[in-house]
């Protein structure tokens, strides 16, 4: 059960009847892994650490621009005129926000040949990567090992959400069977600030639930536009012809 | 013959097949800012049509017939973060 000092700093959560103290206990016994932390990963890191999950890993190999400070709300000018790598920067000023977390940074651009030494050991891998290679990536990672994801991505004011069960549900290559090959798509778009904040509390929220009652899972694809204020919730079958997670042909590992 | 298109009830003839509906949505949705940027950049929208549930990939939309309560929905493919 939670310390004395963990019950006073998150009492607001476990009064959450979807936390509760021996929810919060598994929280600060879970170990995410956060894939990317530029406008998506700033706020997903932050929110696992603010929660007390107990063990926060920040992957990424770059380091803070100034094109990066309307949205990565971890960084500041110093960071950039200090050309820190994100991850380590973004480790500094999480440890400060909760010293009762075991923060983690690895300064490293994720690969099909450090993907088990940098995933492994978690229990829920977030995406916030910039690229469908990479997520390509920790998706075919995620369904030979069997530890679920999920999956954000943002462009314009809009964005999308889709938590990724290997064991239950469609994967990233059932939603995207052709695009792999698109990556000219990949160009930066422009991001409306906030539609990554708001895409990463989804995302958060979902791993949260894979955490705590894997049952409560959405398992549609959400789909924002904080724009015109819309959100479509769109059911998404698993494809029984998917190359990756029903024949479990791995392109991306096996480079 | 009724379908929805990402939700919206529609009445469509029957034999219509999925191309028809993929050209009908990429005319309307051709002024969006995100399919603007996406044809100025890639030549196309990207855009993925998912069909009761199921993407369905660009060389099947014409061969696709539509039945009767059939659930279409498209969305924008994102990659930024």
């Amino acid at each position: 059960m939670p310390t004395a000092e963990q019950e006073k700093r998150y009492s607001r959560q476990i009064r959450l009847p979807a936390i509760g103290p021996a929810g919060q206990d598994r929280l600060g016994r879970s170990r995410v892994a956060v894939v990317g932390c530029g406008g998506l990963g700033s706020v997903l890191a932050h929110v696992m650490v603010r929660m007390g999950v107990g063990r926060v890993t920040v992957i990424d190999g770059d380091r803070p621009e100034a094109s990066n400070l309307h949205r990565q709300i971890l960084y500041d000018e110093d960071d950039v005129a200090a050309g820190k790598p994100k991850a380590l920067a973004a480790c500094e000023k999480l440890r400060r926000i909760n010293a009762l977390v075991e923060v983690a940074g690895r300064a490293e651009r994720l690969e099909a040949a450090n993907a088990d030494r940098l995933l492994a050991d978690h229990e829920v891998i977030l995406d916030g990567t910039d690229n469908l290679d990479t997520r390509l990536l920790v998706n075919e990672w995620s369904v030979a090992s069997g530890v679920p994801w999920v999956y954000g991505a943002v462009a314009h004011a809009q964005g999308m959400v889709l938590a990724v069960r290997p064991d239950n549900g469609p994967c990233l290559v059932c939603l995207f069977p052709e695009t792999a090959a698109e990556s000219a798509a990949e160009e930066p778009l422009p991001i409306f600030p906030p539609a990554p904040v708001a895409v990463a509390c989804l995302q958060a929220t979902e791993a949260v639930k894979l955490l705590l009652e894997p049952a409560q899972v959405n398992p549609n694809l959400l789909v924002l536009d904080l724009w015109s204020g819309s959100c479509q919730q769109i059911p998404l079958q698993r494809n029984s012809a998917c190359r990756c997670c029903a024949h479990r042909r791995f392109f991306y590992l096996t480079r | 013959m009724k379908i929805t298109v990402s939700g919206k009830p529609q009445e469509i003839a029957p034999g219509t097949r999925l191309i028809a509906l993929v050209n009908q949505l990429e005319a309307r949705v051709k002024n969006d800012p995100m399919i603007v940027s996406l044809i100025q950049k890639t030549g196309r929208s990207h855009l993925l049509y998912i069909l009761n549930g199921t993407v369905v990939k660009a060389e099947d939309h014409p061969t696709i017939e539509m039945q009767e309560g059939d659930d279409l929905r498209y969305v924008h493919p994102f990659f930024g973060g």
